[in-house]
């Protein structure tokens, strides 16, 4: 490639990267979180601790049971079976006075409820960043994100063309070298080595947001009948014939028909999600799902609709292979599959991705960090400060998030002011440590990492003592994933004291000249 | 199978690396026993082997996936040993170099 070429791709690259980085940095590192979204809601949620499920719970009873507290749902409403990920039974429906969503846990042994929240509980802040930077006035949440997925695409493009090396460096890391050469050795690492995934999350990310930010084709193809273009997507029926009612229609019965012919077609045939439409109408319909098969990564591949009155069978949806792909896009990006190795290695290579944001912009940083001149322009205090506040600062308000969960839910024993009490926390952390690194400048780093072990040793420290869940006895409880969440705090927390006391000892040192090791490689 | 694969794929990128020059002298020194063209051979075909053991554990669906990431791991590995660890991978280069005698005997 001509070096001129080169040159624009590396001031494209640079000049994205320094405007898109810090929000990227979130939206991955808030992402690569939510692989574990479960894990992490049963931490903050542990009410919902429960053992696996043994044996499948009867809807009938469970509805029977809670037919007080689902009277107050505006028609509509969600039922999500236990899963081993979820061993519990969730309703969710608009609550018909308020317009609020509600969910209730309910134990399925037991049909008794367990916790009832909006649907501001647990992760749903993560999730709501990740998506929309928590914009949740307008759709300028999804605007954004969508340009920053684009930003991102068109990083990872420039980036390869800027490259000169890109075989040769596959597999180097120089760690003997000196700060400015480490850091781009480690860019590139991160950036080579989890390619298809650093490519394909941004990419399916824009294709699950894609109906929003360009409504236009899908508005055509659906000629002016919407419901028709979502039947075709996603199942249901249209209309619901006239019939006599039948007594007792029973929803465990639909349920069982519905497996029983999903076995014959393979896959493990389990309905995980129920959908009670258009409740209190002779309309009323039921829809049974396969939404997240825990055995495959295409979501949504099969439902079937009843007539809720007679029981009878309004349609069976049955993906069309190009549904069926639009569904493995969309599983590949939610993750919602029961695959431990998978589940970490997205992780793994989240954390990759966000490794790969960071030390691009530390890169940038370094290179001008030698002149003074460049020091002291405010460009740089910018980048600068925002950086720290958008590595250090993002992962200690993430450690208050889980801080404040435990000591809200000890002091203040209620649920209702909590998700905006867990809110005020960790925005409330993000914000100081932004004015702490404007301060601080280049010494925040080590402080902040300080501040995220202490955090992060605190968070697991309440959790034992407002659940009894310490990490030992968690594990014999066989909560697992309570002492999962824990152990990566502990390592997380164990990490950043290390290296945020060997930056201050580092800072401490007086100056020496610096030694040529070479290394390995 | 899954831990079939996943062997494969550090195999095979442990294999890719060794056959770049600057990988090699740092493994072997100037000695070079094998020719780069053995390692990269034997690194595709590791890789297709991963990826084979892959879906057919896991399924094509769950497979490909499982590969890429696999491959990713395995990179970072290979990188982390050749920057910490270089005499670690002496014993594939080893191999190599008997896989290469075997094929074109002197």
């Amino acid at each position: 490639m001509r070096d001129q070429t080169r040159q624009a791709f590396a001031t494209l690259h640079s000049l994205s990267g320094v405007i898109a980085s810090v929000l990227l940095v979130m939206v991955f590192w808030t992402g690569t979180l939510l692989v574990f979204d479960k894990e992490i809601d049963r931490w903050m949620l542990p009410e919902t601790r429960l053992p696996a499920v043994s044996h499948e719970a009867s809807v009938d009873t469970l509805l029977e049971e809670n037919r007080a507290r689902l009277a107050t749902a505006a028609g509509y409403i969600q039922i999500r079976r236990p899963t081993p990920r979820e061993p519990f039974v969730q309703f969710r429906f608009t609550e018909r006075a308020t317009g609020a969503t509600i969910v209730h846990f309910v134990d399925p042994a037991t049909a008794r409820p367990l916790l009832t929240t909006t649907d501001k509980a647990g992760t749903s802040l993560l999730f709501a960043l990740h998506y929309q930077l928590n914009i949740t006035s307008s759709e300028l949440g999804y605007w954004i994100v969508g340009a920053l997925a684009i930003l991102l695409l068109v990083l990872m493009i420039s980036g390869i063309a800027v490259h000169r090396k890109l075989i040769d460096e596959y597999f180097v890391y120089r760690a003997g070298k000196k700060a400015r050469r480490r850091l781009l050795d480690l860019h590139n690492l991160t950036s080579l080595v989890a390619l298809p995934f650093n490519v394909f999350m941004p990419l399916t990310g824009l294709y699950i947001v894609f109906a929003l930010l360009l409504p236009a084709p899908l508005s055509i193809a659906a000629q002016g009948d919407q419901g028709r273009l979502d039947r075709e997507i996603y199942g249901g029926a249209s209309t619901v014939p006239p019939g006599e009612p039948a007594t007792g229609t029973s929803i465990d019965a639909l349920i069982d028909r519905a497996e029983a012919v999903w076995r014959t077609r393979g896959g493990s045939g389990r309905a995980d999600r129920l959908e009670l439409k258009d409740l209190g109408t002779e309309g009323a319909t039921l829809v049974v799902a396969e939404a997240y098969p825990a055995d495959a990564v295409t979501i949504s591949r099969r439902a079937m609709t009843y007539a809720l009155a007679t029981g009878q069978l309004l349609d069976d949806f049955e993906a069309t292979p190009i549904v069926a792909a639009h569904g493995w896009l969309t599983g590949l990006h939610f993750v919602q599959f029961d695959h431990d190795l998978l589940r970490w290695l997205y992780f793994l290579a989240g954390l990759c991705g966000t490794a790969m944001i960071v030390t691009g912009l530390l890169f940038w940083l370094e290179a001008r960090r030698r002149s003074n001149d460049t020091q002291a322009a405010t460009g740089y205090r910018i980048v600068e400060a925002t950086t720290i506040a958008g590595t250090t600062g993002l992962l200690a308000a993430t450690a208050a998030l889980l801080v404040a969960n435990r000591l809200i839910d000890y002091w203040l024993n209620a649920t209702v002011f909590v998700a905006d009490l867990e809110q005020l926390a960790f925005f409330g952390v993000w914000g100081l440590a932004l004015v702490h690194a404007t301060v601080r400048r280049g010494r925040a780093w080590s402080d902040q990492m300080i501040v995220i072990a202490l955090l992060a040793i605190t968070a697991v420290a309440l959790n034992g003592m407002t659940t009894g869940d310490y990490p030992p006895v968690a594990i014999e409880r066989g909560r697992v994933a309570v002492f999962g969440v824990d152990l990566v705090l502990l390592m997380a927390g164990l990490a950043a004291l290390i290296f945020g006391l060997r930056l201050r000892w580092r800072a401490e040192e007086p100056a020496r000249p610096t030694r040529g090791r070479q290394g390995a490689a | 199978m899954t831990l079939l694969s996943a062997i494969c794929a550090l195999l095979a990128c442990c294999s890719l690396a060794l056959g770049q020059d600057r990988h090699r002298k740092a493994v072997v020194g100037t000695n070079a026993t094998y020719r780069l063209p053995t390692a990269r051979w034997s690194g595709a075909v590791l890789l297709i082997l991963s990826l084979g053991t892959g879906v057919l554990g896991e399924g094509s669906s769950f497979g490909v996936l499982l590969w890429f990431l696999l491959v990713a791991l395995a990179s970072m590995i290979t990188a982390a040993t050749l920057c910490w660890q270089p005499q670690a991978l002496r014993t594939l280069a080893r191999s190599l170099a008997a896989i290469e005698r075997r094929r074109s005997p002197p």
